[in-house]
């Protein structure tokens, strides 16, 4: 799609007078945004390449290069809005210090490198390793901000070609827990609904979320709706005072760290109690379980449930649950514990407030959306929170129902489209399918065209074991693509070592900018962005995005799809890949739509996406999208006369699960007395690679500080802007101290963001994970400060 | 109740500004001190939001206090259905701060 200066103005134009006549109208396009339509030669359509929000950008070209961005009014995502990351994105492009030609490590330096020299010394890495120590010695960490195309094409030359399944995403960080909380429940991935619930629904819980910094154009869509109707509620639940607990926040609660768990679970109390569940619902389309309980927090090597000893990758087997049928009087039975009252001893938050947050979620007369991010997943019992929330929603029957359902809300540009659909994960095959069951296997190597042994049945390394393999040795080469694992992993002092140990260790990493990965590689390649290259991201609502290739990169940068491709041409693997004359992207993607055809996953055609402004939530079928999923007259999949089914479930019903609270790995003590809390500024993307080479963006934050509660500075004698020192078990960084401003913390808690290379916060979090879905916890653990 | 939320708004938010006023701009808190008081700062791109050049994090929620109606000369929102979520286009500036990385070398990268 390409518009011409004349025909943007007239869209511009044409949209927000579309926009205001529409009932829910919301942001209609400022006056001033017409006028910046003089800047650029040439406009074309691209999501955001920022969070996973999903918005729609016009991209203004001028003489081969992006001079400018704006929102597409044409987007529903965001009607023209965009985030201040947004409209920098054309910065993010020409930052002086880009990497342009390949490098290779001798010694403490970097040298240039052809990328034909790169490739060889790359593949012959590989098959050395593959040769001596087989293929589970080789490893790829892809990422969150990988393409559809890119994503397909590593999945399948690890998993169809090498034979090894250590394939990971930096999602793993991000949303594993989201996605074991959906599987458990719905026994299918992703939400049921999508964005247009915020126009639709009266109430809005937010759980341990900086919605507003960190998902600013949907938490504005919830702002305005708020601002349309008085009658609209917003809870926000936050474990420390920042913009989403600001106006126009109705009840704020502020709880512990980690007592998200209790809370849930005594709002369930409550509704259940006080009569406000939905009881034909519950008759027709839920069943109740519990699971195994005690389930460790994987922070030893190897680390399996129930396992005493010291265990072993080679006979390692993963966390699998043991559901037990219970019925609706055990679960309240369960729900016994749970009061209001007790939920506030271990939360903080009075027992009064829970009520009422559970009486507004239960009452019969309002519509409920809840949405988090980071504060359920990055948990150590991060399944088992997901979990509790759907509880809330299936007791009350608030759910696949315009207005209605819980939205996990996801971090990454494509997640959901790249991680999650096509399965860029150890244990994952494409379209929501699984290595350890041999149906899949089967069904995946009748797309792929290879006999089926060619798949290992076993899953490979997830992304914590991944990186203690390379630090132990067990994982020779390692390829890293468009992501920071030595700035994001946490405890990240013992892998950053542990990449540096030497040996027949050989560290490949594809990057855009000098970062704190690229610092640990042994050879470095540079790679396209964004509109340098063709992409496809899908978002958390379903949608799937495409745009092509705009400007070239700089200097020999080549874009991932090409260093796969050419890889795998040296590991004699090229025929994968080998679509003939077909344009590749193209051939990608239609092979990969094979796998969610008709099983609820289905995608429409490339040449569909590569024309629509905003994309298409899937599954399309016929043609259309669909909005809300479960639901008769919104799902294709749902029969007529049904209603309702979640349709992953073999008995089409989700399941009530009774999760226990039960205490993080680590928790203050009189050594380490407070919190550590991590996590992101709206200004910066994740490790700030990109972001902060965009002036403006570095400016308005230009280092992490640690946020501390004036009294508790008071009692150290610290005030804002002195250096201090947060130290915990594993590692210290040192910083300014911050007391006000966009955050507050309550007393016992700090919060430091992790952007900043220079405040390398994950030296000091710690490295346990939640064992269903591997995903770390970098929310809490124990740390003192002092004045440095 | 809204009503009453938003006059004391108005009320403390023009206080304050009176405050700021009269401390000429300086900041309140350590990060971004506003360098150059009222002065317009380049925009990054002809159509890119407007830049901040006063401390943004201490004015916190108060932004339509003066930007409302354009109190002491302050430039007036052109967007009023867009008013309540300033923060997220609209940033700060530490003029101070110099360019991402400070220095560029080969050994750098």
């Amino acid at each position: 799609m390409t518009l011409s200066r004349r025909e943007l103005l007239k869209t511009l134009a044409g949209a927000s007078a579309a926009i205001l006549a529409s009932p829910d109208a919301l942001l209609p396009i400022p006056q001033d945004l017409a006028e910046a339509a003089e800047t650029a030669e040439e406009w074309k359509k691209s999501p955001c390449r920022f969070c996973g929000v999903g918005c729609g950008v016009l991209v203004g070209l001028r003489e081969g290069k992006v001079v400018a961005v704006k929102g597409d009014p044409e987007v529903p995502v965001n009607r023209g809005l965009l985030c201040i990351k947004g409209y920098s994105l054309p910065k993010v492009l020409y930052g002086r210090d880009r990497y342009n030609v390949p490098l290779l490590r001798q010694g403490n330096k970097f040298v240039k490198i052809s990328w034909s020299q790169a490739l060889d010394i790359m593949a012959s890495k590989f098959k050395e390793a593959i040769q001596k120590y087989g293929p589970e010695s080789v490893a790829v960490y892809f990422s969150g901000q990988t393409t559809i195309f890119e994503g397909y094409a590593i999945n399948k030359l690890m998993k169809a070609g090498i034979g090894s399944n250590n394939v990971e995403s930096n999602a793993r960080l991000c949303m594993a827990s989201a996605v074991t909380g959906f599987y458990s429940t719905f026994g299918m991935d992703e939400p049921m609904g999508c964005y247009d619930d915020f126009e639709l629904t009266d109430t809005f819980f937010v759980w341990g979320s900086n919605f507003a910094e960190m998902h600013p154009i949907l938490y504005s869509r919830m702002v305005e709706r708020k601002h349309q109707d008085p009658n609209v509620k917003i809870v926000s639940l936050q474990t420390y005072l920042n913009r989403s607990t600001d106006e126009p926040a109705d009840i704020v609660a502020i709880f512990k760290p980690h007592s998200d768990l209790a809370i849930a679970n005594a709002m369930a109390h409550v509704i259940v109690k006080e009569g406000l569940i939905n009881s034909a619902f519950i008759e027709k389309h839920v069943t109740f379980k519990k699971g195994l309980t005690g389930i460790g927090y994987g922070v030893e090597d190897n680390f399996e449930f129930g396992r005493a000893a010291k265990s072993d990758w080679k006979t390692y087997s993963p966390f699998a649950d043991k559901p037990q049928p219970i019925s609706f009087e055990e679960y309240k039975q369960f729900l016994e514990t749970y009061t209001p009252e007790y939920a506030e001893k271990l939360s903080g938050v009075p027992a009064d407030t829970i009520r009422q947050i559970a009486r507004l979620l239960g009452d019969p007369k309002r519509k409920a959306v809840s949405c988090w991010t980071m504060g359920f997943n990055q948990h150590v019992r991060g399944t088992w929170i997901n979990n509790l929330v759907y509880n809330l929603h299936l007791l009350t029957g608030k759910i696949a129902e315009p207005g209605n359902g819980p939205l996990s809300l996801t971090g990454q540009p494509s997640a959901c489209g790249t991680t999650r659909e096509v399965g860029v994960l150890s244990h994952a095959l494409p379209g929501g399918m699984f290595i350890a069951n041999p149906e899949h296997r089967k069904k995946t190597a009748h797309i792929w065209n290879i006999p089926v042994e060619k798949i290992s049945p076993r899953p490979g390394y997830h992304t914590m074991e991944m990186f203690r393999a390379l630090d132990r040795g067990d994982i020779k080469v390692i390829w890293i693509n468009t992501t920071n694992p030595f700035q994001t992993l946490p405890h990240v002092g013992r892998y950053r070592k542990g990449a540096r140990k030497g040996g027949e260790r050989f560290v490949v990493v594809s990057e855009v900018y000098p970062s704190e990965t690229a610092r640990h590689a042994d050879l470095i390649l540079p790679s396209a962005m964004w509109v340098e290259k063709e992409g496809m991201f899908g978002n958390t609502e379903r949608r799937t995005h495409h745009w092509f290739k705009m400007v070239d990169p700089p200097g020999e940068a080549k874009d991932d799809l090409w260093q796969i491709v050419e890889l795998a041409k040296r590991l004699e693997l090229g025929s994968l890949f080998d679509y003939g004359q077909a344009p590749l992207q193209k051939a990608l993607f239609e092979e990969y739509r094979h796998f969610g055809q008709g099983s609820g996953k289905d995608l429409a055609p490339y040449d569909v996406y590569a024309k629509v402004r905003g994309g298409l939530r899937w599954p399309v079928v016929e043609g259309r999208e669909t909005r809300w999923r479960y639901r008769e007259g919104f799902d294709p999949y749902v029969k007529k006369g049904e209603g309702v089914r979640f349709y992953g479930q073999p008995d089409g019903r989700a399941v009530i699960w009774a999760r226990p609270y039960e205490p993080p790995a680590e928790q203050p003590d009189a050594k380490y007395p407070l919190w550590l809390t991590t996590g992101r500024v709206l200004e910066h993307w994740h490790t700030g690679t990109i972001t902060r080479r965009v002036l403006e963006l570095h400016r308005a934050v230009p280092f992490a500080a640690v946020w501390i509660n004036p009294e508790d500075a008071g009692a150290l004698g610290i005030k804002a802007g002195d250096s201090v020192r947060v130290q915990s078990r594993r590692g210290e960084i040192v910083t300014k101290a911050q007391l006000d401003g966009r955050n507050t913390v309550p007393k016992g808690v700090v919060f430091v963001p992790f952007f900043d290379e220079n405040v390398l916060i994950n030296l000091v979090t710690l490295d346990a994970y939640d064992p269903i879905s591997k995903q770390p916890d970098f929310k809490k653990c124990a740390v003192r400060i002092e004045k440095a | 109740m809204m009503v009453k939320t938003l006059k004391t708004t108005v009320f403390f938010g023009t206080v304050l500004f009176c405050v700021l006023v009269a401390l000429g701009g300086r900041a309140l808190s350590e990060q971004a001190t506003p360098q150059q008081g009222s002065k317009k700062l380049p925009r990054a791109y002809e159509g890119a939001p407007p830049l901040i050049p006063h401390d943004a994090e201490a004015r916190k929620g108060v932004c339509l206090a003066c930007h409302e109606f354009g109190v002491a000369g302050a430039p007036i929102v052109p967007h009023p259905t867009r008013n309540h979520f300033c923060l997220q286009c609209h940033v700060g500036q530490d003029l101070s701060v110099k360019a991402f990385p400070a220095v560029s070398t080969e050994e750098d990268k």
